[in-house]
């Protein structure tokens, strides 16, 4: 098998407060091979985010640090990398979109000083090369008049257009891998279908491969190719899209599917909700960490932990009963 | 007027402001300038109303107290005549406006053959150079030091340096004065070097009251880029900037240092009225002849003409020194344009 | 530089930010299939933080505190501040309850210019008691700090000008949460002309300093005041000044804040079903301005008795036969040299108070406003 773009192997990121020792990330493990589009679904405070911090190395630490697992990229190990292999890494060969783009943007700089600053890092460029790029990359995200608008400043552009700029920024420099945590999230929902197709497009352009970070299962619906799904610090289904809609095998995926609205939910029907919280994630209960909230939960479920085991093609599962 | 005109060092000083202030008035828009403007005028009405109300409402009679023995009824009345204290209390203070209108503080009482304007031109710049310089000492010590305390913040590094801060951020000058003279006389009775304890114009005498003016200004200063410096620090568009694999350097410099600048620039134009005050303490006890002396004799003394002067010109000078910082917070806010 | 006040275009700034957090619509998400419930105007990172925060508070006690609890367990952990303010409060029993013990402690002794009166503890360790056979005397078991140019026991003066501190503070500061609260809250609620017409005052104050104004004031209407009020006249009157003076920046900061709390959805909530005005300041806003007013008024604490102190050094205060550790330092100032201990001990007994009062007041501030501080 060819390597693996990133292979993530038993990633650990624990943040250190006074309340105690809070397991944000305990035991993921996903693959993304190069141009794929990998979600990684779950609710909130589940460690998805933590889970692309840590992949960045961007985790604030203290309280914040990764205490155990690998994250390989391209063969080398993030964790184990110095201070300038991290400068050239971000940014460079991996680029990360973040959630708000109201306040991911330095009010204090034009947006073409901004995406100029990555290239020039990355790429070497002189100043006016630079802006040539930002100009060209301005004008690939699709913001008119590219040329005059590098002058402006974040808070001349609308929440929608700062999130093409980000994704500007993030793909000036033709990165191996692009994180995008919640991209959407914060947008207008007619907003969040131009950007995301904007964003899958012109991965697919720069063949690179994205890591899409979401709560929303319809967003991963439409750009992704596999899914990992998340729950307490860690994943707990990944398979194929298609397979994760067709034939869920984890009880807590399955779940999450039957509170999607869908067209052909009747008039009237209520939505499953999950019943009961995440868990805490400083005392995480003893066996499987879905077990409270879970329908079909056995007595083995609350004292032992199920790892991640194949069931079908491509399609893994940490459950006891799955289907 | 034609006090302005020979005080050619004053003349700069206000025309440079002007051209600064029209020069951003185009920048940032009419509007604004003009508002803060209004705003100036406003400040000059209030405090010269206050100051003029005190000394309206303050018991005992100047005139009385002047000609002491040399009392007659005529005499007195000629001289109340004389201040305009024969008008009833608003044309006093009609009379006083229009001085002012015509740029003029009047004539000091205790000295009729002074104007205010040249008795305040003798001690202005001594208190200019005692505030400015300790103002200046401050920024650029407390500045780097409280980007030191933010970077590494929550280390023993910063809790002592927060301790210090907090210390010299709470301790008044007058505090400080006295052990600093009591060092100074065990020095020289010791026959070992030692810097003066009163007065002002040598190095040896100007040295300490700026330091010791400096030491709030300073202090705070540094609790505030330190505060200001963390905010930043936490901002997204921060975590773009790590994002992007720029060196901690770039970051912390460029992104962090130019958002967290600009809650200090306000405070500034404040800080301005907090060195005007810490002068009357300082001046006092050091003995320096600077504006805040004056203005204590002067209120001692009742010589009213020169008290409001003194006020009005401090006042003046705190408004446009707030002005100025928002100006410029202007220039360098983008964001302020629009909003 | 003591500015507890953010200017305006600071607030201007936060406006800004604000606008950045507009919520996409809970119906938009809804519609694309949102898996969780989506509290308008918040977005997942913020509900990403306030879990992980509630996770970290609670897993701290085990048990659900309210926010006034949960800041008065922050300030009990926070060794420095509860040192200082112990040691605030031992400096106020002391001041208070000293005098009464010291004097009633000592003998019989020979006082006077001639040294021929008797008297016991009662007079000579009172603080206005001039012993004219002891000036200037070093420290000693009669007069452990001492005695002043005119035979005055420090210690008995120093105690009274705690006092004074501590009372011009107390006034100041029932002017200033009295004023400042209402006005700031009126203003804030309502706007209009008094929202201008606080602005218009606050740009006055800011350009003419408080503690000018207090000096002026001292000056000019001081003998007036010691006149018809006697002693007290004089701390009367310097409390009103800097009251005065004091009490816009707290009626910005409360106006701040209840501009923010009106457009609270709980504010809403509560019109909604047909609260009254009145009901909503008094039940809604006052409550929750109980963080910023107490932080604000305990830092302010400092300046007050800073300001205090500064006005009776320049001779303006509380006149002799009355005390105040400015008044001590004037009056002792010219002697320095040769007297140095008539100096040290009301100077060390301020910067004590001032040191104590500060960072208590330090501690406060980080318990009740957690975010100002890492």
């Amino acid at each position: 098998m060819a390597e693996r773009l990133l292979d993530v192997q038993h990633l650990q990121t624990h943040f250190f407060t006074r309340g105690g020792v809070v397991k944000s990330v305990e035991d993921v493990s996903f693959y993304i091979d190069e141009g794929e589009t990998l979600g990684l679904v779950g609710e909130s405070g589940c460690g998805k985010s933590v889970t692309s911090l840590s992949l960045m190395r961007l985790i604030e630490s203290p309280p914040g640090k990764i205490v155990g697992g690998k994250v390989l990229f391209q063969g080398d190990d993030i964790v184990q990398m110095d201070e300038e292999e991290l400068h050239k890494l971000r940014g460079g060969k991996i680029a990360m979109i973040f959630q708000d783009p109201m306040t991911s943007l330095n009010p204090l700089f034009s947006v073409g000083f901004q995406i100029a600053e990555a290239v020039k890092t990355h790429l070497k460029l002189d100043d006016r090369a630079a802006t040539d790029r930002a100009v060209q990359m301005l004008d690939l995200v699709r913001i008119p008049e590219a040329r005059r608008r590098i002058d402006h400043f974040p808070h001349e552009f609308s929440g929608g257009m700062r999130q093409r700029v980000m994704i500007a920024i993030a793909l000036s420099c033709n990165p191996k891998l692009l994180i995008a945590d919640e991209p959407t999230t914060a947008l207008d929902v007619t907003i969040q279908a131009q950007v995301l197709d904007l964003m899958k497009g012109l991965a697919q352009e720069f063949n690179t491969a994205t890591l899409l970070i979401t709560h929303d299962l319809g967003v991963v619906a439409g750009t992704c190719e596999r899914v990992a799904v998340m729950y307490a610090g860690r994943i707990v289904e990944t398979a194929p899209t298609r397979t994760v809609f067709k034939n869920p095998a984890h009880p807590y995926t399955q779940a999450l599917l039957n509170a999607v609205p869908r067209a052909d939910t009747p008039r009237g029907a209520k939505l499953a909700a999950i019943g009961g919280q995440p868990p805490n994630l400083v005392n995480l209960p003893k066996g499987c960490p879905f077990a409270p909230r879970c329908r079909k939960a056995q007595a083995r479920c609350r004292v032992e932990l199920p790892l991640l085991e194949t069931v079908g093609p491509n399609q893994q599962v940490a459950c006891f009963y799955p289907y | 007027m034609d006090q302005i005109l020979s005080n050619l060092p004053l003349l700069i000083v206000v025309v440079l402001l002007v051209g600064f202030l029209v020069y951003t008035g185009f920048h940032i828009g009419p509007r604004f300038l003009v508002r803060r403007i209004a705003g100036l005028v406003f400040v000059i009405l209030g405090v010269s109303f206050v100051t003029f109300i005190l000394g309206y409402l303050a018991p005992g009679d100047v005139v009385v107290n002047q000609l002491g023995v040399h009392y007659t009824v005529a005499g007195a009345r000629a001289l109340r005549h004389l201040y305009g204290l024969d008008l009833p209390w608003w044309q006093q203070y009609g009379n006083y406006l229009n001085q002012l209108l015509h740029f003029s503080l009047g004539r000091s009482w205790l000295t009729y053959s002074q104007t205010v304007w040249s008795i305040l031109s003798q001690f202005v710049p001594v208190s200019a150079t005692l505030g400015l310089s300790s103002l200046v000492l401050a920024a650029i010590l407390g500045i780097p030091l409280g980007m030191l305390a933010a970077v590494r913040s929550n280390t023993r590094y910063d809790t002592v340096i927060q301790t210090v801060a907090l210390a010299f951020y709470a301790l008044p000058s007058f505090v400080i004065i006295p052990f600093y003279a009591l060092a100074m006389v065990w020095l020289n009775y010791q026959g070992l070097p030692h810097l003066q304890v009163s007065g002002w114009g040598t190095w040896d005498t100007m040295l300490a009251p700026i330091v010791i003016t400096a030491i709030n200004s300073f202090a705070g200063y540094l609790r505030y880029t330190r505060t200001s410096v963390i905010e930043v620090l936490r901002q997204d568009y921060v975590r773009t900037a790590r994002a992007k694999g720029l060196s901690e350097r770039v970051v912390l410099w460029r992104h962090v240092f130019k958002n967290a600048l600009l809650p200090l620039i306000t405070i500034t134009g404040p800080s301005v009225g907090f060195v005007v005050t810490g002068l009357f303490i300082t001046e006092n006890l050091f003995n320096i002849p600077g504006i805040g002396q004056e203005a204590l004799n002067a209120i001692i003394s009742r010589d009213f003409p020169v008290v409001q002067g003194v006020t009005i010109l401090l006042a003046v000078t705190v408004a446009l020194m707030n002005l100025v910082t928002d100006v410029t917070y202007g220039l360098v806010d983008p964001r302020i344009k629009v909003a | 530089m003591k500015i507890e006040e953010t200017p305006d275009n600071f607030q201007a700034l936060d406006t800004v930010g604000a606008v950045g957090n507009q919520p996409s619509t809970p119906e938009g998400i809804a519609a694309l299939g949102g898996t969780e419930q989506q509290t308008a105007g918040v977005t997942q990172a913020e509900l990403d933080r306030r879990a992980e925060t509630e996770t970290r508070e609670a897993t701290t006690e085990g048990q659900s505190l309210s926010p006034l609890q949960a800041s008065m367990r922050r300030l009990g952990r926070d060794r420095r501040a509860m040192f200082f303010m112990a040691l605030v409060l031992i400096l106020i029993v002391v001041s208070y309850v000293g005098p009464l013990v010291w004097t009633r402690v000592g003998p019989t002794i020979l006082t006077g210019a001639a040294g021929l009166d008797k008297s016991g503890p009662a007079s000579y360790h009172n603080y206005v008691f001039e012993d004219l056979s002891r000036q200037n005397a070093n420290s000693s078991s009669l007069h452990p700090f001492g005695t002043d140019a005119i035979g005055r026991d420090i210690l008995a003066r120093i105690m009274a000008g705690v006092n004074v501190s501590i009372e011009v503070a107390l006034l100041v500061e029932i002017m200033d949460i009295g004023l400042g609260v209402t006005i700031g809250t009126l203003a804030g609620y309502y706007g209009g002309w008094l929202a201008t017409f606080l602005d218009r005052f606050t740009d006055l104050m800011f350009a003419f300093p408080g503690l000018l104004f207090a000096i002026l004031a001292a000056a000019t209407l001081g003998p007036v005041f010691q006149s018809r009020l006697g002693l007290p006249g004089r701390l009367i009157l310097v409390s009103m000044a800097l009251g005065i003076s004091v009490w816009p920046f707290m009626a910005r900061l409360v106006r701040g804040q209840t501009l923010q709390l009106r457009e609270q959805q709980f504010i809403e909530a509560s019109r909604t079903v047909g609260s009254s005005n009145r009901h909503i300041i008094m039940s809604h806003i006052v409550p929750n301005l109980f963080n910023i007013v107490i932080v604000a008024a305990t830092l302010d604490v400092v300046n007050t008795i800073v300001s205090e102190a500064v006005i009776s050094l320049l001779g303006l205060g509380v006149q002799t036969p009355g005390s105040s550790l400015g008044l001590m330092i004037n009056d002792a100032a010219a002697v320095i040299a040769v007297y140095p201990w008539e100096v040290v001990w009301p100077t060390a007994v301020l910067a004590i108070l001032v040191l104590a009062f500060s960072f208590m007041g330090d501690g406060v501030q980080d318990a009740f406003n957690p975010r100002t501080k890492d």
